[in-house]
């Protein structure tokens, strides 16, 4: 009994603790500055992406349900989006944050949802989550517009500062905190679903693909799959254990920087921008007011060995007394935001029209259709081309000894006496196959042969041969066929045996 | 009043990110709603092997081909160099696309709109430095195009193909020859016509 009774008290401490919500402030303050980087280049183009004078793509079509959501004339979606982007701007300062909160989930999250090719991400949805949360919380109460047109406390204890921070109950932080967590475990669990994710082969061709932004250190990391393979593993275990580690503890200052980083390496080995963003803006909700204090000492700390940091925060004390309190203008700010909705709507309107995204008023006419070249045409159209062998073989590699069934040690010199595996690496869908590796030297004389099946399921196909003495130290060319066709090759030197007076 | 309304906050919340995960790890419902998108996080469901492109072009009158997508007109870009339309894997949008060109431009008449998949191996995507490093033969990038689907200029399909990637994986199965002798020994069919139907049960077996 009385262990159920402490558990129901922690649990109600967990969540109805009062705190001053630093870390929803930070992040009402940083998600909208994120959102903006990707609701800012659609402006031009929201006609076309989300009107019914367009080209959307409704979320719900993959689902089975078509056109689930109405689809709004273009002027109708230029004033919404309008008023999204001034939400945005109006959350970011603290103006009537918890409307402009739910004023952007609601718009972005119908905006995304017309648009699953160019728009709704997983990132999306997270922000959806994030926002939702936010418009019930106390995110306006500290460091807004709002806070400036509030009545604040004075404090009159001497030893704390001058205006007490309005308190409210942790649980919306703690609901952030628990999407961020779900996020994680959900995306283990999808990587546990995924077999090939552990073999390193999806992750190899992850970081070749372009379809993200410019990714080079992915492309150089493609060429070393058991890293690949062993980050893999580093990734999923940080993602399951993210829901354990992640509360306030020990563990939290190794968890959190793990993510940091974890996502910092996304942008470098894979191209993502946005999602990092989001997904820091998310850790700001793990902040809490030990951190802020700290926090606060360490820069206080700074402010008094730099002069200039002293002055400019002397000056932005000026400025805010300068500023002074403003609750008699309270009201007079909600009218004012409710009257700025349809004038920026109307704003959004009028800009859209002049913009005119189709060129339709245009001095010189209407866009006419780009003609393609007939030779392109032709290639475009002809029948498809028989699927070559090569298109069926990744690379073909050699080494002596496996790490996660993957050449651990890559090399194209061998001492005799050696055991050597040349690995196939096949490219999927492939139909089932007979791998012929033949050893050819100097003469193109075949010294040794190899066959193996691979069958369609297969990834990599692993030809064992051993450099024994006959093999005379040389070059030596690895041929693989297949049906008797050549498909790839790889040259190799044979080294005397350690040990000889040759390999001195 | 207030503390109520947070617990149900809270238990409706955490009831539904429960929801998600629970769909998402035992593979059920996970895409029965559009609303499940926001509630199952799979990141990482897979990437393909190859590299694929698409290509919208429509036919006029005058045998002339016509890009259709992206439009003639400002091009959007929203995750790098590349059109939007390429981020359309399911090709559900391709075909909006090609009639809001049709609808905002001035053309001869058209008479079909052609889909059209490029697809390559993605060890073509390798730089000339990274592919010289493991490869000894140099690089011979070829380019598979597969016609997707035919429509008309109204946007009716007259022929539609799976992508090109389940072509090469239902041809792997196919080139079982007692696989595909298997497939066609001892299937029902049924018999449609209303005479056959009032002649014999309805069912029959070869």
């Amino acid at each position: 009994m009385m262990n159920s009774e402490s558990a129901v008290s922690r649990i109600r401490r967990f969540f109805y603790d009062t705190e001053i919500p630093f870390g929803l402030a930070i992040c009402r303050i940083c998600l909208p500055l994120v959102l903006m980087g990707m609701v800012l280049p659609r402006w031009s183009v929201c006609r076309e992406l989300y009107s019914a004078d367009g080209a959307t793509g409704q979320l719900s079509v993959g689902f089975g349900y078509i056109d689930l959501l109405p689809e709004l004339s273009g002027s109708a979606v230029a004033a919404l989006y309008a008023i999204l982007m001034f939400s945005l701007v109006t959350l970011c300062v603290g103006w009537c944050s918890r409307i402009s909160a739910f004023v952007v989930c609601v718009l972005m999250s119908y905006f995304s949802m017309l648009d699953c090719v160019s728009t709704m991400t997983k990132y999306t949805a997270m922000c959806s989550h994030m926002l939702l949360i936010l418009s019930v919380s106390q995110c306006g109460s500290i460091w807004s517009v709002d806070s400036w047109l509030t009545n604040r406390r004075r404090n009159l204890d001497p030893t704390q500062p001058t205006f007490a921070y309005p308190r409210s109950a942790a649980w919306p932080r703690r609901l952030l905190q628990f999407h961020m967590a779900c996020v994680y475990f959900g995306a283990g669990v999808t990587k546990i679903h995924t077999p090939t994710f552990f073999t390193g082969d999806q992750l190899q061709y992850w970081m070749l693909t372009h379809l993200n932004y410019q990714h080079r250190l992915g492309e150089l990391l493609s060429g070393y799959p058991v890293l690949l393979v062993a980050f893999g593993y580093i990734t999923v275990v940080w993602e399951l254990s993210f829901i354990f580690c992640s509360w306030k503890s020990a563990w939290r200052n190794f968890v959190l920087p793990i993510g940091v980083l974890f996502h910092f390496m996304t942008t470098l080995t894979l191209g993502l921008l946005m999602f990092p963003m989001v997904c820091y803006c998310g850790y700001l909700s793990f902040i809490d007011e030990d951190d802020v204090q700290q926090s606060s000492a360490w820069l206080r700390r700074q402010l008094r060995r730099f002069a200039s940091l002293k002055q400019a925060e002397s000056q932005l004390i000026a400025l805010r007394n300068w500023m002074g309190d403003r609750p008699q203008w309270q009201q007079a700010g909600r009218i004012a935001f409710v009257v700025a909705l349809p004038l920026v709507a109307m704003a959004g309107i009028g800009a859209e029209h002049q913009l005119d995204v189709y060129g339709e008023r245009r001095t010189e006419g209407r866009h006419q259709l780009a003609a393609i070249d007939p030779a392109r045409a032709r290639e475009l159209l002809a029948p498809v081309t028989p699927h070559r062998d090569i298109d069926k073989f990744f690379a073909v590699d050699m080494g002596t000894f496996l790490a996660s069934d993957l050449i651990a040690h890559r090399r194209t010199s061998f001492r005799q006496g050696e055991n050597v595996i040349a690995q196939c690496s096949l490219i999927p869908p492939h139909e089932d196959m007979v791998i012929e590796c033949k050893i050819r030297d100097t003469e193109n004389r075949v010294v040794n042969k190899r066959v193996e099946i691979a069958t369609r399921e297969m990834f990599r196909v692993n030809l064992r041969f051993p450099i024994t003495d006959d093999m005379r130290p040389g070059d030596y060319m690895l041929h693989i066929e297949t049906a008797g066709r050549h498909v790839l090759k790889k040259k190799f030197t044979v080294l005397p045996k350690f040990g000889t007076v040759a390999s001195r | 009043m207030k503390r109520w309304l947070s617990h149900c906050a809270i238990g409706l919340y955490l009831s539904a990110l429960s929801a998600g995960l629970i769909s998402q790890t035992m593979n059920f419902g996970s895409a029965s709603h559009p609303i499940m998108y926001f509630f199952v996080w799979d990141m990482f469901c897979g990437w393909s092997s190859h590299e694929i492109r698409y290509h919208v072009i429509g036919e006029g009158e005058s045998g002339a081909y016509y890009q259709l997508a992206p439009g003639p007109w400002q091009t959007f870009m929203p995750y790098g160099d590349l059109d939007r339309m390429h981020y359309d894997v399911l090709g559900n949008s391709h075909r909006k696309m090609a009639m809001n060109a049709l609808a905002h431009t001035e053309h001869e008449p058209i008479r079909r709109v052609i889909m059209i998949e490029e697809v390559w191996p993605k060890k073509y995507n390798m730089s000339e430095s990274s592919w010289a490093r493991r490869y000894d033969e140099p690089k011979d990038p070829l380019s598979y195009y597969w016609q997707r689907a035919e429509m008309t200029a109204e946007g009716n399909v007259i022929s539609a193909v799976p992508e090109y990637l389940t072509y090469l994986q239902t041809s792997s199965v196919a080139d079982n020859p007692r696989l595909v002798n298997d497939l066609h020994r001892g299937r029902d069919h049924f018999v449609l016509s209303p005479v056959q139907r009032m002649a014999s049960t309805g069912r029959q077996e070869d």
